[in-house]
């Protein structure tokens, strides 16, 4: 017992005086817990990335290439990205404990080389792996050579600094279509290279080229993993074509994160199904609350176009939820608002199915000038705009104020308005900016206008989208969720999976989440027209389904599309298929709190293929990729009940009611095998939890469980054993039951009623023969 | 029949007509209620006439603007493709259906409508289009044949020009490549894309026996060309080749066109009078530069001191580094200038140069440390450092420190010890090569033979730069 404490002791002041002494070192981390250990001592899965950047060409992380281009795939593959920027020193021992791996995309020589590089290559070998895009770092030196060369050296490569100019003759040697070649064919006529040659047969080479120098004929290797990471050659991970620009990738960066980071490292958490469906949310930005419909219908009636939205595309929908955030401004007559639109507001936010939500007080379009806000500027920027404004000819002018115009015009001719102007800061400026103002007052505002019972949940952005960083924290000090950026799109104008945006935006210490679809301004040329060209988001909608599902369907838009009727169709064709598709209908706030526990789970491994899910909150879903072969190991299990298949992907869905859920997966034969007798969840439109069932190989089966959702409740259980089945269904109003029979499938589909979002207890239990004493159609009262 | 008939007959047609004449014009009713704003009755009026079997194309844009606004998009291509299955050849319905076909996001659509309008439509806009479209895409094939239609309707941007001619080039259509070239070519000043396309034409005309042409070319291209920094990829394409060809009057003259423009250009002239042996040439390049009083900055500077210091020029180096500020040029300048110090037996020079190279740097630098180690008396020193050089990473410039290090730390059995273990000599540098071949000329035959087969004629080269070195390769 004395050894065990003497050798605690020991280790203990050894840890204590590396991490005093040797901060910024990666060798101290390796020290303190090398991989190996690290799996004794922390079980819990790294699933943080850490994006190095340089802030001299890359001023913030979101100005990053990381960002740009590899935060999605990774977000994709579960992991987390954290940035740090190089200009301000090396990472200490604290960022780098919980690192799986670095990250680099820079575009130029380090001002630090040297003590980058020689922490870098510590890193490796204390079992963190990079991956490195375009430069190493280094300078023009023998010195620099020498510990590039080093750090390569553990990605299996060596350097030759030789540029080859005339790329005439070389060719490729190796293209592995697994990874490359991923949305366009690699170039016919090869860019420039460096001569990089793979010194290791641990080095897998997935693009590599051949040339001739003096000495024979070269194969420098473009593209590579090993154990340790991977490097990738500029101008041979995407194409940029500047006549239309637009870009494709070369490289597939799922394909070459899950060869470097691994496959079924862990369950991934899914921010895009609940249940086994895909989820469904869709949000408003309140812009152009009180313009007039342009709508032969509404026109004459001189009807706003949020009316047009509340008759249009809100109540025909009740089971479809709506989160609508409101301008406050456009109802403050004393910044040039009026309160004509504030009836419509209060019918809209009672509509049962509709989450309150603020889109700011005075609608900022560029969130960085308020950041460091300086009134006279603004002021002289008013001025200005509202010169070039009184010079320049009405039909300009009013086709500008077409674009974000929210202002009746009776009111236009308040000089603090400078809403839809081009380059204008917020759209009401005749106060000074005032941050409590904009996110708590007008959250405040916005719940204020709901009926009892009813808050404001959740912010959206505006403008620019780029909130600041004490912006964000003030909407978290309100206590919601925000929303809104990254203008996801993936279409024919979009046609890479570049345009999809990571799940979101990181400033300083708060986290701003990006909406998962772009809205109908983009749609339609900034909304100049055509007004339909919001019905093009069933592209992006089929691209981000096939073959990943990488967002959820979103259904974003802005009051203004009341003004249009073709608008208001291409909503309605979206609205129909959330409505009738295989769908999960949830508020924005929901989806941005699930988005938010992504980064909050943990994942504690248990064994080679068992976990515990901590601090999930709202996430309910986990994910294996390349799962033909998988299914769930129910009888291990806890607090798991449903799985689903799509594009080989297999989505688990975890009871909302277990803190603590394990998830153990096993071969797919085994498991089936097993859910035999396990009845489990398909899919369903409502969430379910609190879920107990019998044991169904022996005697009767039972299954209870609680249910709540927006609109009818359907939903398919499996692995019921064959025979008739009673559901019995009761909530405060009202109650269901039926009888339905399980066939040779297995499956029981049953189709909850409306219940207004209230708890329903569900039971199912086989009955030995069926009641004759029950109609076999459903029986609904309340 | 009976006069009174025709008279019926008369008297109706004229009522008729009458009649037809009175009647309003649909497309006046029309353009009537689109100008009151009434959408919904000039749809509904369009929609019956259209329905009725009316084919005016008036009518039917009409209809097809209406059916747009109220977003019954099905109606709108049914309507437009109505509209051309009448008039296939009508480009603004073309347009109309890019347009909605871009609008919704529909690949196939757009496509088919984009070709149809790079290929009839007298608007360059849609070829440019569906060029960068395809191109983007990796097709290839399409890209090259839109590039050819582009060619043939006028004069080609400058990047399709480069694209064509080098696709054709690739796909090994160099007949053709040529043609095009000549066809497009002009003496304008170019950018960094035209350049290397440009060297790949000259190559071809030196492979094709070309050259007075090649000449030519290069002499009006260099004449008319206004900025100095793209011509460093194309100029180092075309002297490698010149060097392939053993074609040093080219590289001479071309040379002296371009410093004569660009004076910055004197160092890339340098190196390729260096790599062909001419070191006179080279120290009247650089010469020229100091009288000129040439701005040299700091990478300037390091190359002058390295070429100088490598024609043999130490004093000029010595006293150019002195001049310039040694604390401005990198180490890895100083180093190579010791080097060259110790090669040439300078070792005084080089002690007193030696204090510009930091204590803390010498690690990076073995040869030189290895070298100072030894004139200090320390020879395990000297050893440990010598040691740290890879036999395969001696550069041709390090070659005579080197092999002088190697004689006096190796005995002669360790130091052939090394070369055997090099498998394929022809990675070694030849002047490294030459002087093992001298040292093991009596000592061991068998090796003497190896490295004789690997040099071929080239021995002895001491002195002689290989005419094919660094093809396409610059450090």
């Amino acid at each position: 017992m004395r050894e065990v404490v003497l050798q605690a002791l020991v280790l203990f002041i050894r840890v204590t005086v590396i991490v005093a002494g040797m901060a910024g070192s990666c060798f101290a981390q390796s020290s303190i817990a090398p991989s190996a250990k690290a799996e004794r001592f922390e079980p819990f899965v790294k699933r943080t990335v850490l994006a190095l950047y340089d802030s001299r060409d890359e001023k913030e992380p979101v100005d990053t290439n990381i960002h740009a281009y590899l935060e999605m795939p990774l977000n994709y593959l579960g992991y987390e990205v954290d940035y740090h920027d190089i200009q301000q020193g090396l990472p200490s021992v604290d960022e780098m404990r919980d690192k799986k791996a670095v990250v680099t995309w820079f575009h130029r020589s380090l001002v630090n080389w040297k003590d980058y590089l020689i922490w870098a290559e510590e890193c490796i070998r204390g079992g963190t792996q990079f991956v490195v895009f375009s430069q190493v770092g280094g300078i023009d030196s023998q010195e620099s050579k020498k510990l590039t060369n080093r750090f390569l050296a553990q990605l299996g490569l060596k350097n030759h600094f030789s540029f080859l100019f005339d790329t005439s003759d070389a060719g490729y040697e190796v293209i592995d279509r697994k990874i490359y070649a991923f949305e366009r064919e690699p170039f016919r006529v090869l860019p420039n290279f460096d001569y990089f040659e793979a010194i290791s047969p641990e080095t897998r080479i997935h693009l590599s080229v051949h040339f001739a120098d003096q000495t024979g004929l070269k194969q420098s290797a473009l593209i590579t993993t090993n154990a340790n990471g991977a490097f990738v050659h500029s101008g041979y991970e995407f194409d940029y074509e500047a006549s239309v620009n637009l870009m494709q990738w070369l490289l597939n960066p799922f394909e070459l994160f899950e060869t470097v980071l691994g496959r079924h490292a862990f369950p991934i958490p899914d921010t895009t199904t609940l249940y086994g469906n895909r989820i469904y949310f869709s949000h408003v930005d309140g812009d152009g609350w009180n313009n007039v419909s342009f709508m032969e219908k509404y026109k004459k009636d001189r009807v706003f176009s949020s009316k047009v939205m509340l008759e249009e595309l809100i109540k025909p929908y009740p089971g479809l939820p709506v989160s609508i955030g409101l301008v406050t401004g456009d109802f403050d007559k004393a910044i040039g608002g009026t309160d004509d639109g504030l009836e419509i507001a209060r019918e809209i936010l009672a509509q049962p199915q509709v989450e309150v939500a603020s889109h700011t007080h005075t609608h900022p379009f560029d969130w960085n000038f308020f950041e460091n806000y300086d009134r006279e500027k603004e002021l002289a920027l008013l001025k200005k705009k509202n010169e070039e404004s009184s010079s320049a000819p009405t039909g300009v002018i009013g086709s500008v104020e077409t674009i974000l115009n929210r202002i009746s015009p009776d009111v236009k001719t308040d000089n603090y308005i400078l809403d839809g102007l081009k380059g204008a800061l917020r759209a009401y400026l005749r106060f000074p900016f005032d941050l409590d103002t904009e996110i708590k007052g007008s959250l405040d505002f916005a719940t204020q206008q709901a009926p009892k019972g009813k808050k404001a949940e959740i912010l959206f952005w505006s403008g620019n989208t780029r909130p600041f960083e004490a912006a964000i924290r003030a909407s978290r000090l309100a206590g919601v969720r925000n929303l809104n950026g990254g203008d996801s799109r993936y279409d024919l104008s979009n046609p890479s999976v570049i345009y999809v945006p990571a799940l979101s935006r990181v400033i300083g210490d708060q986290r701003q989440i990006y909406a998962a679809a772009s809205n109908e301004e983009t749609f339609t040329n900034n909304w100049k027209g055509p007004f339909y060209g919001f019905a093009a988001l069933e592209e992006t909608l089929k691209n981000t389904e096939f073959p990943r599902r990488l967002k959820p369907f979103n259904v974003y838009y802005h009051s203004f599309s009341g003004e249009r009727a073709n608008a208001i169709k291409a909503i309605q064709t979206h609205l129909d298929l959330a409505r009738d598709g295989p769908y999960f209908p949830l508020t924005a706030s929901h989806y941005a709190a699930i988005a938010d526990s992504f980064f909050e789970a943990r994942i504690e491994k248990l064994g080679s293929m068992r976990w515990a899910i901590h601090d999930r909150d709202f996430l309910q879903t986990l994910r294996f990729d390349h799962a033909d072969e998988l299914g769930v190991d129910w009888l291990n299990s806890k607090g798991v009940i449903g799985q689903n298949r799509h594009a080989g992907s297999l989505y688990v869905a975890l009871d909302a009611s277990v803190a603590v859920p394990v998830l153990a997966i096993m071969k797919r034969d085994d498991a089936n095998q097993v859910v035999a007798s396990v009845p489990f969840l398909e899919s369903s439109r409502w969430e379910v939890r609190n879920v107990n069932h019998s044991d169904c190989d022996t005697g009767e089966c039972k299954l209870t469980f609680e249910a709540n959702g927006f609109g009818r409740g359907e939903m398919l259980w499996k692995g019921l054993p064959k025979g008739c089945y009673r559901v019995v269904a009761h909530w405060s109003e009202g109650a269901f039951d039926q009888q339905i029979s399980v066939g040779e499938d297995h499956l029981l589909s049953v189709t909850l009623p409306f219940a207004s979002q209230r708890t329903v207890s569900v039971e199912i239990h086989s009955l030995l023969k069926p009641d004759r004493a029950m109609p076999a159609r459903e029986k609904v009262a309340g | 029949m009976k006069p009174i008939y025709y008279k019926v007959i008369i008297l109706l047609a004229v009522a008729l007509g009458a009649g037809y004449l009175l009647l309003p014009d649909p497309k006046e009713e029309i353009s009537a209620y689109l100008k009151d704003g009434n959408f919904q009755e000039a749809y509904r009026l369009t929609d019956r006439l259209v329905k009725g079997g009316n084919r005016d194309p008036y009518i039917l844009v009409e209809l097809a603007k209406l059916q747009s606004l109220v977003g019954d998009l099905d109606a709108y291509e049914e309507t437009l493709k109505l509209i051309l299955k009448t008039d296939p050849g009508n480009l603004e319905i073309h347009e109309m259906m890019l347009n909605f076909y871009l609008t919704l996001e529909k690949e196939d659509g757009y496509f088919e409508q984009l070709d149809y309008l790079a290929r009839h439509s007298p608007d360059l806009q849609y070829l440019e289009t569906l060029i960068g479209r395809r191109r983007l895409q990796g097709q290839y094939e399409q890209e090259t044949e839109l590039l050819k239609l582009f060619a043939a309707r006028g004069e080609m941007p400058t990047v399709y020009e480069q694209r064509l001619v080098m696709l054709l080039l690739k796909d090994g259509n160099a007949k053709e490549a040529l043609s095009y070239f000549r066809k497009m070519d002009s003496d304008r000043d170019a950018d960094q894309t035209l350049w290397p396309m440009r060297a790949q034409i000259f190559k071809l005309l030196l492979r094709q026996g070309q050259n007075e042409e090649a000449l030519e070319r290069a002499g009006h291209w260099l004449e008319n060309s206004i900025n100095g920094s793209p011509l460093t990829i194309g100029l180092t394409i075309m002297f490698n080749e010149c060097l392939k060809f053993g074609r040093a009057d080219l590289i001479s003259n071309l040379s002296s066109q371009v410093i004569a423009k660009h004076p910055q250009m004197s160092f890339l002239a340098s190196s390729y009078a260096l790599k062909l042996g001419n070191k006179a040439q080279v120290n009247a390049y650089l010469d020229a530069l100091i009288a000129a009083n040439y701005p040299f900055s700091d990478g300037d500077a390091e190359t002058m001191i390295s070429l100088k210091s490598t024609i043999g020029d130490l004093d000029g180096a010595i006293s150019f580094l002195r001049s310039y500020g040694p604390d401005k040029v990198s180490h890895d300048a100083i180093a190579n200038l010791l080097e060259d110090l110790f090669a040439s037996h300078e070792d005084v020079i080089a002690e007193e140069i030696g204090h510009y190279l930091p204590q803390e740097q010498l690690p990076f630098y073995p040869l030189v440390a290895s070298r100072f180690a030894l004139m200090e008396g320390n020879r395990s020193e000297a050893n440990y450092y010598f040691k740290q050089v890879e036999l395969e990473n001696v550069t041709k410039s390090q070659t005579g420190l080197w092999f002088d290090l190697a004689r006096q730390l190796l005995s002669a059995d360790d130091l052939i010890g090394l070369f055997t273990l090099i498998k394929d000599l022809r990675a070694l540098p030849e002047d490294l090569l030459s002087n093992y071949a001298d040292f093991v000329r009596n000592l061991d035959e068998s090796e003497y033979m190896r490295v004789l087969t690997v040099l071929g004629g080239a021995f002895p080269v001491q002195g002689v730069e290989p005419l094919y070195a660094n093809d396409g390769l610059a450090q």
